[in-house]
């Protein structure tokens, strides 16, 4: 398994914080407020598509509202997959905090 | 008209629509409308559409990464399986490459060859203005023949403010020139006017065409000439003898290119050696070929009324009697076969250039069918894959994209192959068609030949395999249903009816040209032109006339000697309203061709005399009293047992003695022309004068070393000189048995690749078929059953095509053999003989798998069941 990119562990954070909200809108909104970075829509979707196709996210279809034009909206939750993912970035982080920053 | 504050902008959406590569493209575009209305309803709408903007724009460059990637991702597979799937059917992609690498290469040369013939006269910078003027003059049926009298060129240039420069040219005879120790015979000299270096492109390497032409024996040489007499010495001021008169070389011309409708090595003015070239220069005399050029608002047709009105002011005869002046666009002049070759004149045929095109577009077509054919042949095996890929996900524009590509892929293999194929055979193509042509990539309309051969052919070639293909319902070809493939077969067969069809018109054309040919060159002249030998009469052979004639008959192996005034297969001399006969209509005016011979002239050729007899040395009276008609001009006159009637040239008053029979003294693209024979003093004949020797044909080698040497006692300086009657004859249809080796070259190389695909196609048939086959055979169907089986297939198309071919063929044909005023006819042989050719090919290809199909072992084939 290659180990996840800055940005596929910042979506996949926003999607875990997010629980049962996380759609393109919050998803961009959530990392605009946490790690002040700007993601243009193509890129976020880029990224989802991506991490999608590796299996860290399953999607959920919503229900289509008027405030999108009638669209209905793409859910996306974390997968055991993708927490595992997580958490090893997450030991990586830390142990090369630990070990290397000394 | 104001827009609904709610909504977001049409055209960023549509662009994002058409960007977006990602799989959820429905709620990305929710995700931006919902920012949308809350940034509208927060701020101002002004504000959300630029927040609209800003993030349809920004998110263009990742779609467009992922885009790439993923289509990278996607050619390699393509590209892995295309690989795999050629290696897995070498035969078949073998004979897929090698026909339409060939294809593509016939295609190449004949475009070249086009193109060649299409770029005659363009070199010159005032092309667009130059014109040549030509005479149309229903009376005597002339239509866009170039003649001019002398006078009109100075005349016109002066007198029409729109007509900027005029040149008047004409051929020189053929003449010895001399330098120091070296003489050769030059036959391609121009007679014109300087002003045809203001109007045509002929640059000077040496000398100014201003001051070139200021004195009468001024000489204007091309360099290659100038290499030949002068070697590396500076030609410029040297003095060369011109038939013994003195000449000096003033300017020196680059050599003519050879894409030029006019050739000549060497020019000069109209008063250098006027005793040679006694053109008549009259406003009566159309001698001259006349070349403009005109101003940029000039009005061809008031241009030419112009002209006319200037002939009529100097009262020029024929223009009275209703001879009319046109202006002939530059151009038009090298592709108007109907115009006068000469040695200064190459001259193309614009119907051989038309048909040279099909044919190239033809051995193309027939070679992508090929193609096509053998592509979908094999669209089973490939069923399962694009099922499988359809299946996964693709959508049809991907496997369209897909074997379009793999298509595009053995186009540019075929196309390289191709290329060193016209490497490798230009040259003897070059030999065939007597041009020098060169493949240049730097060239633009060379390279665009070769683009719109390659994309013609990957577009052409690929299209129906992708769309076939691409068409396969996943589910059915899973389940092995077969209703797929019948469809496919029957647009097969289409293929293979058009293909043959094809073949089949060629090999039509072929056939008709060759006998067209053959009937031409075989066809009885009305003389014997074998064994015939023809001197000029040149310097002192005119003058000793007489003595030349007794020395060469002196020799056993020389049979008979005669001359004639004119040349051989050329146009002659021809006037009218000169002829006067007993009862004739005072209005008439007749049209005959003189004809100046000596005694023996028909024993010599033997020439049929019909009615009356030849010319005999026992009638004196004969010499300036007596008249020969050939059969036409006895019909052209309308007279009643003419032998011994009145008929004069002029106040030459005579009797007509004999009539002789039709022959054929120009070439078979020239009705009989009506001619008058009569004695005539060959001691002024030095212009084009002819002595026609028969000689003893199993001697000709002692023959032509005793005429030699005669020729050397009366002529010591001028080089010995002799022709072949037959060969002469020959050489008039030089160009078309170049064209004709050309077309079936062709012919036979667009049928052998129809069999290529033919071949493919049959093996396939045998393969698929094997288990039925195998069933048969073990059902106790016997070899010969079985081959006739699989042959009765192939055959009942090649059938059809025959039907389909030969009427269109036929009028094609039926057309072109039009333009020849002795044609051969297309009989019931032509359509039988292109028929069983292509069904006789076409049966050798097919039975070579039907046999091998046949004796296999049926146990082999029914293993595995």
């Amino acid at each position: 398994m290659k180990d996840l990119t800055l940005y596929e562990s910042i979506i996949l954070l926003a999607i875990l914080r997010l629980k049962d909200n996380a759609y393109g809108v919050t998803i961009r909104e959530k990392i605009e407020d946490i790690a002040r970075r700007s993601l243009s829509y193509g890129t976020l979707y880029s990224y989802l598509d991506q991490i999608h196709r590796k299996g860290y996210v399953s999607k959920s279809i919503g229900k289509p509202s008027p405030e999108r034009g009638g669209r209905r909206k793409i859910f996306y939750t974390l997968t055991p997959d993708g927490a595992e993912a997580l958490k090893t970035a997450y030991k990586l982080q830390k142990v090369i905090w630990a070990e290397m920053a000394k | 008209m104001k827009q609904n504050p709610l909504k977001p902008p049409k055209i960023a959406t549509w662009i994002l629509t058409h960007t977006a590569t990602t799989t959820e493209d429905v709620s990305l575009l929710g995700d931006l409308e919902e920012g949308y209305r809350i940034r509208a309803q927060k701020n101002n709408p002004t504000h959300a559409n630029l927040w609209y903007w800003t993030q349809v724009l920004a998110s263009i460059p990742p779609f467009v990464k992922t885009s790439l990637y993923w289509s990278l991702e996607m050619i390699k597979n393509y590209l892995k399986i295309a690989w795999r799937n050629f290696q897995k059917h070498g035969v078949f992609s073998f004979i897929n490459i090698t026909g339409l690498a060939i294809g593509m290469a016939c295609c190449i040369m004949i475009l070249l060859w086009v193109q060649d013939e299409l770029s005659f006269d363009t070199f010159h910078t005032n092309r667009e203005n130059i014109y040549r003027v030509v005479a149309d003059w229903e009376k005597n049926s002339w239509k866009g023949i170039e003649a001019t009298p002398a006078p009109l060129a100075p005349a016109i240039e002066e007198q029409i403010p729109e007509i900027q420069q005029a040149a008047r040219c004409a051929p020189h005879s053929r003449l010895v020139f001399r330098y120091k120790d070296k003489a050769f015979y030059e036959s391609r000299g121009l007679i014109t006017d300087p002003s045809l270096f203001d109007i045509f492109t002929f640059p000077f390497a040496a000398g100014d065409p201003k001051t070139a032409f200021k004195e009468p024996t001024n000489l204007v040489i091309t360099e290659s000439m100038a290499h030949k007499y002068f070697g590396n010495e500076d030609p410029i001021g040297k003095t060369i003898q011109v038939e013994g008169q003195l000449a000096t070389v003033t300017g020196v011309l680059r050599d003519i290119p050879h894409n030029s409708h006019l050739q000549f090595d060497y020019v000069s003015s109209f008063e250098f050696i006027k005793e040679f070239t006694n053109y008549g220069t009259t406003w009566g005399a159309y001698n001259f070929v006349t070349y403009v050029s005109v101003d940029d608002r000039a009005n061809c047709q008031e241009v030419a009324q112009k002209m006319i009105a200037v002939a009529l002011k100097n009262e020029s005869p024929q223009v009275k009697e209703g001879l009319q002046f046109r202006l002939q666009p530059l151009s038009e002049i090298y592709l108007d076969a109907r115009s006068y070759q000469s040695s200064t004149v190459t001259l193309g045929d614009a119907k051989y250039v038309l048909l040279f095109t099909v044919v190239a577009f033809f051995i193309l077509l027939i070679a992508c069918v090929n193609f096509m054919n053998l592509s979908t042949a094999r669209s089973a095996l490939r069923a399962k894959e694009v099922g499988m890929r359809k299946t996964v996900g693709a959508r049809r524009s991907q496997i369209v994209k897909q074997f379009f590509g793999e298509s595009l892929l053995l186009t540019s293999i075929s196309f390289l192959i191709a290329l060193v194929l016209v490497s490798l055979f230009l040259p003897a193509f070059n030999r065939l068609s007597g041009k020098q042509m060169v493949l240049n990539g730097t060239d633009a309309s060379h390279l665009f030949i070769l683009l719109a051969v390659v994309l013609l052919t990957g577009m052409i070639a690929g299209s129906y395999p992708a769309v076939f293909l691409s068409a396969f319902q996943p589910v059915a070809v899973m389940k092995g249903l077969k209703e797929s493939k019948t469809k496919g077969t029957s647009f097969r067969k289409v293929l293979v009816v058009v293909q043959f069809s094809l073949a089949i018109m060629l090999i039509f054309g072929t056939t008709v040209v060759s006998k067209q040919l053959h009937f031409i060159q075989k066809a009885k002249l009305g003389f014997d032109k074998e064994n015939i030998v023809h001197i000029p009469i040149k310097e002192n052979i005119g003058k000793k006339y007489e003595t030349v004639k007794n020395e060469l008959l002196k020799n056993p192996n020389i049979l008979s000697v005669s001359a004639q005034r004119y040349p051989f297969a050329e146009t002659t001399w021809r006037s009218s309203g000169v002829f006067d006969w007993d009862g004739k209509d005072p209005e008439r005016r007749v049209d005959l061709v003189f004809a100046g011979v000596d005694y023996d002239f028909f024993e010599t050729l033997n020439l049929a005399i019909k009615e009356g007899r030849s010319f005999s040395r026992e009638n004196p009276s004969d010499e300036s009293r007596g008249y020969i008609l050939n059969e036409s001009a006895i019909k052209e006159i309308g007279l009643d047992s003419p032998v011994g009637k009145r008929f004069a040239i002029q106040k030459n008053e005579g009797t007509i003695i004999g009539v002789a029979k039709d022959a054929h003294f120009r070439s078979f693209h020239h009705a009989i022309e009506p001619r008058v024979f009569y004695i005539d003093d060959m001691s002024h004949a030095e212009d084009a004068g002819l002595m026609l020797i028969r000689i003893l044909g199993a001697k000709t080698e002692e023959a032509l070393s005793h005429i030699e040497s005669v020729w050397k006692d009366i002529n010591p300086v001028s080089p010995f000189e002799y022709h072949f009657l037959d060969q002469t004859y020959d050489r008039l249809y030089r160009s078309e048995k170049r064209i004709g080796t050309v077309f079936n070259s062709f012919a036979a190389l667009a049928i052998f690749i129809s069999c290529l695909g033919l071949f493919g196609l049959a093996s396939f048939t045998a393969e698929q078929r094997t288990k039925e086959i195998g069933i048969r055979k073990v059902l106790g169907a016997s070899a010969s059953k079985i081959i006739a089986l699989l042959t009765m297939e192939f055959t009942k198309w090649v059938l059809v095509s025959n039907l389909i071919a030969w009427p269109i063929a036929y009028f094609v044909m039926k057309k072109l053999l039009q333009t020849y005023v002795y044609r051969t006819t297309i009989g019931i042989d032509i359509f039988i003989f292109s028929g069983l050719i292509a069904l006789t090919i076409a049966l050798l290809t097919v039975s070579y798998q039907a046999f091998r199909a046949a004796r296999s072992n049926p146990a082999n084939s029914l293993r595995y069941e």
